[in-house]
Order: C-alpha cells, then structure tokens, then sequence
C-alpha cells in the first residue's frame, strides 16, 4: 500500500516536472509570448496535494535558474508557489475536484501572480527579465504608465497566456490520469484557529 | 506528504535514522556553505558552484520548514504558515540565504555566517546551551547589568580623571574598560596616572570574578542538562525493556 502511494507521487511529480520543462521548452523555442512553466505544478497540486506541486515548482525553478536565467532567479519560485497552492486548494471542494472553480482560480492567480512577478523583477534587476515581457512593458511605458505598472501588465499579459494553456490542459490531463494515480479525495484539515494554541 | 516530510525534518512522531541522516546532511551543507567566505578575491568556478548548489539546498530545506510548520505547531491552522517567516530562526535562515542570491547590497555578504545557526538547529548540545540560556536567563541578565554598569562606571571615572592624549573620547574610555574587565587587555589605550591604573588593577581583578560567574551558571546549567537528558533516555530503555518482555 505504502509502495503504492510512493510510486503514485514519484510518477506524477516526475510527470509534472517533464510537464513543465518540455512546455517551456516549447514556448521558448516557437517564441510564444508565454512561459508555460507551472501546467506540471498546478497539474501535480491538483491531482496529488499542493505539496507536491510546491516541491516540483521548487525542482522547475532550480532548473531554471542554472540552466537559463541567474542564480538569483530562484526567487521567482515565490510565483511558483501561488500558482501550486491556488490550483491545489482551491480546485478541491469538500476534497473532491470541482472544475467549476477553476475560472475563479485562474483569474486570481493571473492578478496575483503577475504583481508578485512584477514585484521580484523590480527587487532583482528592476526590468523584465524575459523578451517578450520586456516588448510588453516598453509597450506600456509609450503611454506613460508608471515602471511597476508597466512590468505588472507585462508580467500580466504574459501569466494569461500561461493561464490560458493551463486551463484547457489541466482538465484533459486530468481525465487522461489513470484512478491509481491521482487523489480523487484530498482535503487539507486546516483551520483558522489561532496557531498559539496548542490541542 | 507534509507530515511525512515533517517527520522526517523534526522527527515529530518517531525520530528514526532518516532525521538522524537529514540532521546531519544539513549541518553539512550548512557547514560547506560558509566555505568560500574563507577566500578573498575572485571564487574558482567550483567555489562558486559550491555556494550556488548549498544555497539552493538551504532555501529548500526553508520551503520544506514552511510548508509543515503546522505539523510543527502541533496545529492545524492556515495561519501557521503567516507565523513561520517571522520566527527567528527562520529569518535568520532566510537572511543567510539571500546575499548569495545576490538580492541584498553586497555589504549584507557578512550576513551568510547566519547560515551556521543552522547547526543551533540541529545539534544535540547547541540544544542544551540555548535550553540553559532560557532557563538562566534572569541570573545571567543580572550578572550583565553588574558588568555593563562596572564598565560604564570606570569609563566614566577614567575619562574624567585621565588626560585627553590617553582617552580622547568616551567611547575609547569603554572599549578600554570593557577589554579590562574581560581580562583581554591589548595594551593599545592605558592609565597614566596613579589613580588611573589603580581602578585598572580593581578593574582586573573584578574582571576575573565577574567573566568567571556566567561562566559557572551556564556550565552547571548544561550538566543539568545533559543529566536530564540521560535520565529521559534511560526511562526510554527501561520502557522498551518492559514492551520487549511483554
């Protein structure tokens, strides 16, 4: 039984982690203006748990990091994170997958994710640190809109492509899952009792 | 998942040989994260690697800490994960973690050493030191006042009485009390009066009974300690002894 379950995390993360990096891939080599990067976390946080999907977000951005960007790139995992625990909480109601809640999901994650990108570029170098959402935010600067909010639109433009592909795979992967292999019931018992007090 | 991955880090449950092997993998990494600091100039590639590669196993080992800081706190609540970044600790770990990243100004570099309360963290008798700290707090809070009080005072007497060419300014006049007291005494800022080098010699012979106090408060602490410890351990034995004749 325990062998079982490990082999079901091991297969889907490791899932996810391909997932992610062969869509970047893509995205990077037909020049699409999105990155594309999250599917396997999203997809790991709602058929798993969101730890999962935060574990192999942490895997993604470490890639990443050393094979693409700076070491300091690392930072970004913070949007990372977002996107596992926002799919993975929110897509899980009463423990069950509703798919109902997922435009809710995805337009909360697009606004949060991009300020939250928007905020560790300006913290790292104080620019875009891809192309196209550099051509987005000088797109923005020619009418006048403030640094920051240029690079939230940038950042903005590009999470909605990236949400977009999301959505539409996330369900099919999803469905194409093998019983064995996904949660169908997951339900985190968290409260929001104050954590000083010990049961 | 998250409680198994809590097992693991803090062996909440049960503490088995993985946390024994994690504890120690840490501290390690810990350890060798602080390695390039002991080099001036432009890292050698592999130096550099090293910090890069303990870095990203540090921030990792953070993300693991946050997301099972409810198991931690024995508390299921969402509100648990907004406490971990601002526990000490974990500030600490973060602060030591971002100046490699380079996402402080390079005058923060100094900050990496935090990464080595990591070993606070883990080892077995850093636990103790900080058990007696906290359980000797007041004594060893009293026993500083005396001394903070002893410098200021015999700052003070020596920057009045001394002449300006010997303490120019007040804060000299406490960094030469403060290296009397401590019988430390390096010699670059003395008395030239008669006066001054008597509150000198008191200076130094108080030195040596008020450095020698907390000294005796946190080694008696720690044997308490460390016999507590024991005692605990053989209590376990003599309940696994009973479990094994049953």
């Amino acid at each position: 039984m325990k062998n079982k379950s490990l082999r079901k995390y091991i297969v889907i993360m490791l899932a996810g982690v391909i997932l992610n990096l062969g869509l970047y891939w893509l995205a990077h080599i037909f020049h699409l203006p999105a990155w594309l990067d999250t599917t396997g976390t999203a997809f790991a946080a709602v058929t798993l748990e969101p730890a999962a999907g935060l574990v192999i977000g942490y895997l993604t951005n470490l890639f990443e990091s050393n094979a693409v960007y700076a070491s300091n790139s690392i930072v970004y995992y913070a949007v990372t994170a977002l996107c596992a625990l926002l799919f993975g909480l929110m897509l899980r109601k009463k423990g069950a997958v509703s798919w109902k809640r997922l435009p809710a999901a995805a337009v909360i994650y697009i606004i949060a994710a991009a300020f939250l990108s928007a905020a560790i570029s300006l913290w790292r170098t104080g620019l875009p640190n891809s192309g196209w959402e550099l051509r987005f935010f000088e797109f923005a600067r020619t009418y006048n809109i403030p640094v920051y909010l240029s690079m939230v639109f940038a950042a903005g433009v590009l999470k909605t492509a990236d949400t977009a592909v999301m959505c539409v795979l996330l369900p099919v992967l999803y469905k194409i899952t093998p019983r064995d292999y996904k949660n169908e019931y997951y339900k985190e018992n968290l409260t929001w009792k104050s954590p000083f007090k010990e049961k | 998942m998250r409680e198994q991955i809590c097992n693991i880090i803090y062996g909440q449950k049960t503490r088995g040989r993985s946390n024994v092997y994690y504890d120690w993998f840490i501290m390690l990494v810990a350890v060798a994260s602080v390695a390039p600091m002991m080099f001036r100039g432009d890292l050698s590639p592999w130096l550099k690697g090293l910090e890069s590669i303990t870095v990203y196993i540090l921030f990792f080992d953070y993300v693991l800490r946050w997301i099972t800081h409810d198991f931690r706190m024995k508390n299921h609540s969402v509100l648990a994960f907004f406490v971990y970044p601002f526990t000490p600790l974990a500030i600490m770990d973060i602060i030591g973690i971002l100046p490699t990243l380079g996402l402080l100004p390079p005058s923060f570099m100094i900050l990496r050493v935090l990464r080595l309360v990591k070993l606070a963290q883990y080892s077995q008798s850093c636990r103790r030191i900080m058990n007696v700290f906290r359980s000797q707090s007041k004594t060893l809070c009293s026993v500083l006042i005396i001394a903070v009080a002893y410098i200021f005072i015999s700052a003070l007497v020596m920057f009045v009485h001394e002449p300006a060419d010997n303490f120019p300014t007040f804060f000299d006049a406490l960094y030469w009390a403060t290296t009397v007291l401590t019988t430390v005494g390096y010699g670059d800022i003395y008395p030239a009066t008669q006066m001054g080098r008597i509150i000198s010699m008191v200076s130094s012979l108080l030195g040596i009974a008020v450095i020698a106090m907390p000294a005796g408060i946190v080694t008696a602490g720690f044997m308490e300690e460390l016999n507590k410890d024991l005692a605990e351990r053989d209590k376990d034995d003599d309940k696994e002894g009973e479990n094994d004749e049953e």
